[in-house]
């Protein structure tokens, strides 16, 4: 009995050796969420350029890397509860919407001053900043970038008649705004009708809440945030994006159980294979999970490159064609001991040749604007072919009160798809749950 | 129940034997010795139960999330019963919560409380070690990793080609409906239910063993069938277990939602299966985008422990709780 | 099968009265079937569910009950047949089964006009594509065309050959499941050659002829097979048939799992390679043992990780549990009920709802010198300590039970001989209830195995490491997750508790005796 008690007094301790030795290095520690192996970069990067920030800066830094793939719900709160116990990492990895959220509760650090410090940051997208800002004060540095295009089969389009030169054209009729997002829906009918696909797999969409809905209501003419940084829902377009989604069931061209549906069962490989689907919104980053876990005895990336084609989000209401980007940001911890030695390591990141290594592996977009022209970017036509839609690009908003807005908005879309609701009626429901949960900081329209 | 009425409270029992005068824990007052023996699991209770209970009753009443957390009590937004305002006025909120009595019903009918007798009484009947292999079968669905459990299940009912049931059917020519869109509910239940029904299982089935032999060889010796003896014998003794696995599964299922959380996540549709508890992980600790809204979680899981709370007494009534906590006779030593 | 089963056997007086009067005693019991399970049917459809519906529930699970008791009706009738003839004539094998046969044949006949009546069973409309077709060596043949048909509304020629429906390749069995399972009017794209070129047509499922005399014959063999078989049955099976009957999709899907972790991709249960054919075996999914994956670290430094997590868990669960639960049944103090009550309700509460406000706790334990470096928030002692109490409630009221039902003898004359209440409780009461430590351990120690919830919450990263953060590493949100990856994790997460629960199977059939009784 005694061994017991000398096996509870060792978890015990177990728990007290956690001391840190104290020693004249300082200390990083890195908080990333990436998907093994291919977005590992994302906090491997600070191991690569550690030496040559000593270097630079006469230190000796001790980095610590925490890196995995939990739930993004997860991730998020676990960096909040850290703040409020002290024990925050230096730099954490996060979509930019958090900044918001995270700027008004002060966890993190507004960076304009120490961004000038750094020429590096100059060479970031332009466009990419405004993302980063909460209240016009920049808090974040963009990691990567990511464009949401849609995936058309070119083997089901053939099998619909098309010619090799149709579905070749098909990108640029989208971006030029011929080709249009109800022309999609027509020719996703046709292939419907025709029996080349099922019912149902003419278009699909994302099967949960996520940034993908949003560019429906920009494409609508939506406006989500106003000149004075107040929340908006415009109940017109709103109006629009539901009656499209209950067309959209309604003529069979997407499943009314799309909501739900098993992603890695039926989505991912109907996708990948290019012979269940016509058109499907999807991202960039799906392109090399698809290669390696769908389609990789296929003959992985060749496989799809020869089947699958990559187009803007055709126009809706606005007349031009869309996509969405979500950049992911570093941001720096307002308790971190040393957010000079953190925005060093994070300036040292922001290089074409680091951030290539990420982007190359995972099919992010570059975010840096020498980086495009580079020939290892240059040299791997999907990312180079694909730039463009940087161009046609809208994100998310930041403020406190987007996560609420999204989730009432996105409720209006699984009322109108399962037929629940009409799309009147669920922009009144949704305009209900909005003034429910956030009262006079949403402004209905 | 003949055999569990030897019990501490036995009266019958009584100890009247004179104390040995050398004993020096008389001068040990009773309570300390108990306090010293509660300690640990009273620290932690309090620390991690009781805490948190009145915490959460306050978080209910501010507004604390993402954007303004702090462990400062102080510093919170007090907003008084505004959370539960909203929480009432949501045009869900009665849904929900006909959907939570809906699921913890029928689950608890079919699976948690009628397969798991219709599985101990079986498991009983037939050769021994055979039944503990059918019994660490059923046992499976609850240690299995969720994750994993609902993968089976998603691929068992998925649409042809990939599906199992799907599979089967082709080969009769049948047609395959979608389960999980189609008859959600249906899928929710069952799903929990697998993992449900071990728990009576195994209180049923201890409970049918431990049934003093002489009593089914005597229902034998009477020439009564194995059905009269299940229905005259085994069922009347079984009203405890029975009462015990019902109260104490309904509380288990109306605060359960992980198997539903990554089964169909309350959908298809405007929250066709969600249920309450779910609802509380929703507002309070998931949304895709971050900013979860712990004080209006809170407000949800103060009207489940309110409820717990409710249920638990009523538990308490059906068991006589005062014979269960009646106070132990050895104490008379000191 | 039936309450008929079980009535007393009645010695037959004379040949022919007793062999009508079996007849009759068989179909009366399979008619008492067919009215019981459809009045249930009945009661589900029109009673539960307007009840249901009315308080706003949206659910057809009272629906699809009644559904599957209307389609298993019949074959329950026949069995009910024979099971009551067998009874009703258990001298005579030979009677019974004549009887249950011409009893099933009369009952049959009458489920049919019913079926018939209500147009199911062979009565039902099917799907056609109003054409005949042959298998031949290149692909499926059209041998003839109904005028007027779905076929010839398609363009489809006699002589045409169908390669493919959409992407698939087809062969004769699979065209004809596949119009077989498709509705009325969907459209099926064809792939056909046609003089030497291939061409791809349209054509729409019609409705073909509505009566079909195979059915109706399979249904007759059906009805005679379930009553002989109801007959000869033995009893001592019915039990493993119904256990196993009811554990079948729990059989079939570990099954699947087990395939998977050794599949590239799985069709229902079979492997399937890149061309669609059986095949594509890989250990592939396997290389986890050998090979972090992007993880920090092996899994098997986790798998340790874990087994220390469980086992100290599980020690300091019996140890604290058991000492309270001493105490409880013991000894008598002031606060005793209220605490006794107190963690009674405490069972009832989701580890989720709380663990805001327990974060609230460790961060103020961790602003606490010395000791916040052991048990505050993100430290392995805060975690443990997180996870025991959350086995409290149930331990307490175990131990408290075990103890309970333990004669106080030998503890008293202890006592008297001098010992103190703390070697009484250690060296006499303690080995007493073995059966109940092992019960909660084996409890303890499966939720310390998979616990995910709270070392994820209160650590930052995979500090506190377990397989259970180890599998959700797999599984990303905005990743496509490699699924026959998860199940070869979790099987392996799983063998080990499932060894040990088959051992310990004995000593959790002891919570009942010892631990959670009632009253009484």
């Amino acid at each position: 009995m005694k061994r017991v008690f000398l096996l509870i007094v060792g978890f015990v301790l177990l728990g007290g050796v956690m001391a840190v030795s104290a020693q004249d290095s300082v200390d990083i520690t890195v908080r990333c969420k990436a998907s093994p192996p291919e977005e590992n970069w994302r906090c491997d990067n600070f191991s690569e350029v550690e030496a040559q920030v000593e270097q630079e800066l006469g230190i000796n830094i001790n980095l610590n890397l925490i890196q995995d793939n939990i739930g993004w719900g997860d991730y998020k709160n676990e960096f909040v509860l850290a703040s409020e116990a002290g024990d925050a990492p230096d730099i954490v990895l996060t979509g930019h919407e958090d900044i918001g959220a995270w700027a008004a509760s002060g966890i993190i650090m507004p960076l304009d001053d120490m961004i000038a410090e750094h020429p590096e940051f100059n060479d970031v997208v332009p466009s990419l900043w405004n993302a980063m800002k909460y209240q016009g004060v920049t808090y974040g540095v963009p990691q990567d970038a990511e464009a949401r295009p849609i995936f058309y089969s070119k083997l089901l389009l053939s099998d619909l008649g098309w010619s090799q030169e149709e579905i070749d054209s098909l990108p640029d009729r989208v971006r030029s705004g011929e080709y249009t997002f109800q022309d999609m829906i027509a020719t996703a009918k046709e292939a419907v009708d025709e029996g080349v696909v099922e019912e149902g797999n003419g278009f699909w969409h994302r099967n949960s809440n996520g940034p993908d809905f949003l560019y429906f209501y920009y494409g609508m003419g939506g406006q989500v945030i106003d000149d004075e940084g107040n929340l908006v829902f415009d109940t017109a377009a709103a109006e629009k994006v539901y009656d499209l989604f209950a067309q959209l069931v309604d003529e069979g061209v997407t499943r009314r159980d799309m909501l739900g549906l098993d992603g890695n069962t039926i989505i991912n490989p109907g996708i990948a294979n290019a012979d269940t689907v016509v058109f499907t919104a999807g991202g960039t980053w799906n392109w090399p999970n698809f290669a390696l876990n769908y389609v990789a005895d296929k003959g992985g990336n060749d496989y799809l490159t020869e089947n699958l084609g990559l187009m803007l989000i055709p126009a809706m209401e606005t007349g031009s064609a869309i996509t969405l980007t979500h950049p992911l940001a570093y941001l720096v911890s307002s308790t971190s001991e040393h957010p000079d030695v953190a925005m060093a390591l994070i300036a040292a990141v922001t290089t074409p040749e680091a951030n290539n290594r990420h982007a190359i592996d995972s099919f992010h977009l570059g975010i840096l604007t020498t980086q495009v022209d580079s020939e290892a970017y240059q040299a791997n036509p999907l990312l180079s072919g694909s730039q463009y839609m940087l161009d046609y690009t809208t994100s998310l908003p930041n403020n406190p009160g987007w996560s609420s807005w999204s989730e009432a908005y996105y409720t209006g879309i699984q009322a109108v798809e399962s037929g629940d609701l009409s799309p009147a009626d669920a922009v009144q429901t949704v305009v209900q749950q909005l003034q429910n949960e956030l009262g006079d900081q949403v402004v209905i329209k | 129940m003949a055999r569990t009425e030897i019990e501490v409270g036995d009266p019958t029992v009584s100890p009247s034997l004179p104390l040995s005068p050398s004993s020096r824990r008389r001068f040990v007052p009773a309570n300390l010795t108990a306090y010293g023996f509660l300690a640990p699991a009273g620290i932690l209770v309090f620390l991690f139960f009781l805490i948190p209970v009145f915490l959460i009753f306050f978080l209910s009443m501010t507004d604390l999330s993402h954007s303004n957390f702090t462990t400062n009590l102080m510093q919170m937004n007090f907003i008084g019963l505004e959370n539960f305002n909203k929480l009432l006025s949501d045009q869900f909120a009665q849904k929900i919560f006909f959907n939570t009595i809906f699921y913890v019903l029928i689950t608890l009918a079919l699976f948690n409380v009628g397969m798991a007798l219709g599985v101990s009484l079986l498991t009983t009947h037939i050769n021994r070690r055979a039944g503990f292999a059918f019994r660490a079968l059923w046992i499976l669905p609850r240690i299995t990793p969720v994750i994993v459990y609902i993968l089976i299940w998603r691929r068992l009912t998925a649409e042809a080609p990939y599906g199992i049931i799907a599979q089967f059917n082709t080969l009769l020519g049948q047609n395959t409906p979608s389960y999980l869109t189609e008859m959600p509910w249906l899928m929710v239940i069952v799903v929990n239910g697998f993992v449900g029904a071990s728990f009576g299982m195994i209180i049923f089935t201890s409970a049918i063993e431990s049934i003093p032999k002489d009593l089914m060889n005597a229902s034998l010796v009477d020439g009564s069938t194995v059905l009269q003896r299940i229905r005259y014998v085994i069922i009347p003794l079984l009203r405890w277990p029975m009462l015990f696995v019902i109260t104490y599964q309904t509380l288990s299922l109306l605060t359960s939602f992980e198997q539903i959380l990554v089964l169909t996540d309350g959908g298809p549709g405007l929250y066709r299966t969600e249920v309450w508890a779910l609802t509380a992980y929703h507002r309070a600790l998931s949304t895709y985008f971050g900013n979860a809204q712990w004080g209006y979680g809170s407000a949800f899981a103060v009207l489940l422990v309110i409820i717990g709370v409710v249920m638990a007494v009523i538990y308490m009534r059906v068991f006589r709780f005062g014979e269960l906590v009646a106070e132990p006779k050895i104490e008379d030593l000191q | 099968m039936t309450t008929a089963a079980l009535s007393q056997p009645v010695i037959p007086p004379d040949d022919s009265i007793s062999n009508l009067s079996t007849i009759l005693r068989a179909l009366r019991s399979g008619v008492i079937v067919v009215l019981a399970l459809g009045l249930l049917a009945a009661l589900f459809q029109a009673v539960l569910s307007p009840i249901i519906a009315s308080t706003g529930v949206e659910e057809n699970v009272t629906t699809v009950l009644a559904n599957a008791l209307i389609s298993l009706l019949p074959v329950f009738a026949y069995l009910a047949c024979g099971s009551s003839a067998r009874a009703a004539a258990p001298r005579s094998f030979m009677r019974a089964v004549i009887a249950a046969l011409i009893a099933a044949s009369l009952l049959f006949v009458g489920i049919t006009a019913i079926e018939s009546g209500l147009h199911l069973g062979a009565f039902q409309p099917r799907q056609s594509l109003q054409f005949t077709i042959s298998q031949s060596d290149d692909g499926v043949l059209v041998d003839s065309v109904e005028a007027g048909g779905a076929a010839d509304q398609a363009g489809i020629l006699p002589g045409d050959l169908i390669t493919g429906i959409r992407r698939d390749p087809v062969t004769l069995e699979s065209l004809q499941k596949t119009i077989a399972t498709s509705n009325i009017d969907d459209p099926l794209r064809l792939r056909i050659i046609r003089d030497g070129e291939e061409t791809q047509l349209t054509a729409r499922v019609g409705e073909g002829t509505s009566f079909e005399m195979s059915t109706l014959i399979n249904s007759y063999v059906i009805a005679l097979a379930a009553a002989t078989a109801a007959v000869f049955f033995p009893r001592s099976w019915v039990a493993y048939i119904l256990l196993i009957l009811s554990l079948a999709p729990m059989l079939i899907g570990y099954a699947w799992l087990l395939i998977a972790t050794f599949s590239v991709r799985t069709q229902g249960l079979l492997p399937i390679d890149a061309q669609g054919n059986v095949g594509g075996i890989t250990l592939q999914n396997w290389r986890f043992l050998v090979d972090p994956l992007g993880s920090n670290q092996s899994v098997w430094t986790i798998t340790l990780n874990t087994l220390i997590v469980a086992v100290a868990m599980t020690i300091m669960v019996i140890l604290v549990a058991s000492m309270a639960g001493y105490a409880l049944s013991r000894m008598n103090f002031f606060g005793r009920r209220t605490f006794l009550s107190f963690t009674l309700i405490l069972h009832g509460f989701p580890a989720v709802t709380l663990l805001i406000s327990i974060f609230f706790v460790l961060n103020f334990i961790g602003k606490i010198p010395i000791l916040g470096d052991i048990f505050g928030y993100n430290t392995l002692g805060g975690v443990a300590l997180v996870m025991v109490a959350f086995e409290l409630p149930l331990g307490i009221w175990l131990m408290k039970g075990f103890f309970d039902g333990i004669s106080w003898d030998m503890e008293r004359s202890a006592l008297i001989d001098g010992a103190t209440r703390w070697r009484a409780f250690w060296e006499i009461i303690l080995p007493q209830i073995r059966p109940g430590i092992l019960a909660l351990g084996i409890f303890a120690f499966i939720s310390g195995w998979n616990a995910y919830l709270i070392p994820q919450t209160f650590s930052i990263g995979t500090r506190t490491a377990t397989l259970s953060v180890f599998l959700r590493q797999f599984i990303g949100d905005t990743a496509p997750t490699d699924w026959n990856q998860v199940a070869a994790v979790g099987i392996f997460q799983l063998i080990p508790i499932l060894v040990l629960f088959l051992f310990a199977q004995e000593y959790l059939l002891n919570i009942y005796a010892g631990g959670l009784k009632g009253s009484s």
